[in-house]
């Protein structure tokens, strides 16, 4: 391994896949075996990362539900009269950060009871 | 790419729901729950958190619609939201563990690459999310918002909180971190 190999090795985690790394380094890795199996390697991970945004994991039963749920405890606490203004805004936020703890806390215990 | 683009049809439901209408929100939730719940858990590697996180955010995405404009499309915007409620609650639920790859269902190909290539990311997919799972949150989140959901710098800077460097640093470190973590599957010595 040269000191050529330890700049690229720095260099390559963040090189795109068709990355170059200036005309020294290039000239470089077109010779050098390791150093294109290191460029190999990141471009084969970034592939796979890459393919997991084609990729959905199924929502948990419940969650629409859960959601409906919350924004109605939200609804039926935060009734502040419109001249509170700053001071109405904070208490409606703080009852319906209740109403939401309180919604998740529900859904957690029918999750855990599934 | 996961982003919920709001197709022509859509853009009613969408603009009842802007105007307050719950069922058309409803509508928009069931959408976009299991993309909001993807990204939760890709950030988080817990499926509990990942769960709460995307009630929670459905729940400030419904506060905060008056205010989306339709200048980006909702589902991105709903990502920004997914994202800062992830890193809000984070804070509050400490660390976490990854889950078990048993319980992982399996990939299907991702489109327009080779099907050799689309072979070997999937049969890596196992592997790649136990690995992502090791990473730090910090190091994980910019590597899932860079590399899977190809987010600029820019953008991940700004809602991590974080400067462009640090996310580029972040990034680098993470890669590393899942090359040696990947070794034998990204093809070791060869
Ligand atoms: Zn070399």
């Amino acid at each position: 391994m040269s000191a050529l190999c330890l700049v690229v090795a720095q260099r390559v985690p963040l090189t795109g896949p068709d990355g170059s790394f200036g005309a020294t380094l290039d000239a470089h890795v077109a010779e050098c075996l390791a150093c294109q199996a290191e460029a190999a390697r990141y471009r084969k991970l970034v592939r796979a990362l890459a393919a997991l945004a084609d990729d959905l994991e199924p929502a948990p039963a419940g969650l629409a539900t859960a959601v409906d749920a919350a924004l109605d405890a939200a609804d039926g606490r935060r009734r502040p009269p419109v001249t509170l203004g700053r001071v109405a805004a904070a208490t409606g936020a703080v009852a319906a950060t209740a109403a939401g703890v309180l919604a998740v806390a529900l859904w957690r215990r029918a999750r855990h009871a599934a | 790419m996961a982003t919920g683009e709001v197709r022509p049809d859509r853009e009613d439901v969408l603009s009842r729901a802007r105007h307050g209408d719950r069922s058309a929100f409803a509508e928009l939730v069931r959408e976009h729950q299991s993309e909001v719940y993807t990204l939760a858990l890709r950030l988080t590697g817990d499926r509990e958190l990942a769960a709460d996180i995307a009630q929670e955010s459905f729940v400030r995405a419904w506060r905060a619609l008056p205010s989306f404009r339709g200048d980006a499309r909702f589902g991105t915007w709903l990502h920004r939201i997914v994202v800062n409620t992830a890193w809000s609650l984070r804070r509050r639920a400490g660390r976490h563990h990854a889950d078990s790859i048993d319980d992982l269902p399996a990939a299907p190909p991702a489109p327009g690459i080779s099907p050799e290539r689309a072979a070997e990311s999937a049969a890596m997919r196992p592997r790649l999310l136990e690995a992502l799972g090791m990473l730090t949150p910090e190091h994980r989140a910019v590597v899932v918002l860079k590399d899977v959901y190809d987010w600029t710098h820019r953008d991940i800077a700004e809602h991590l909180g974080i400067s462009v460097t640090a996310a580029k640093v972040r990034l680098h470190r993470g890669r590393r971190r899942l090359r040696e973590l990947l070794w034998s599957e990204l093809g070791g010595e060869g």
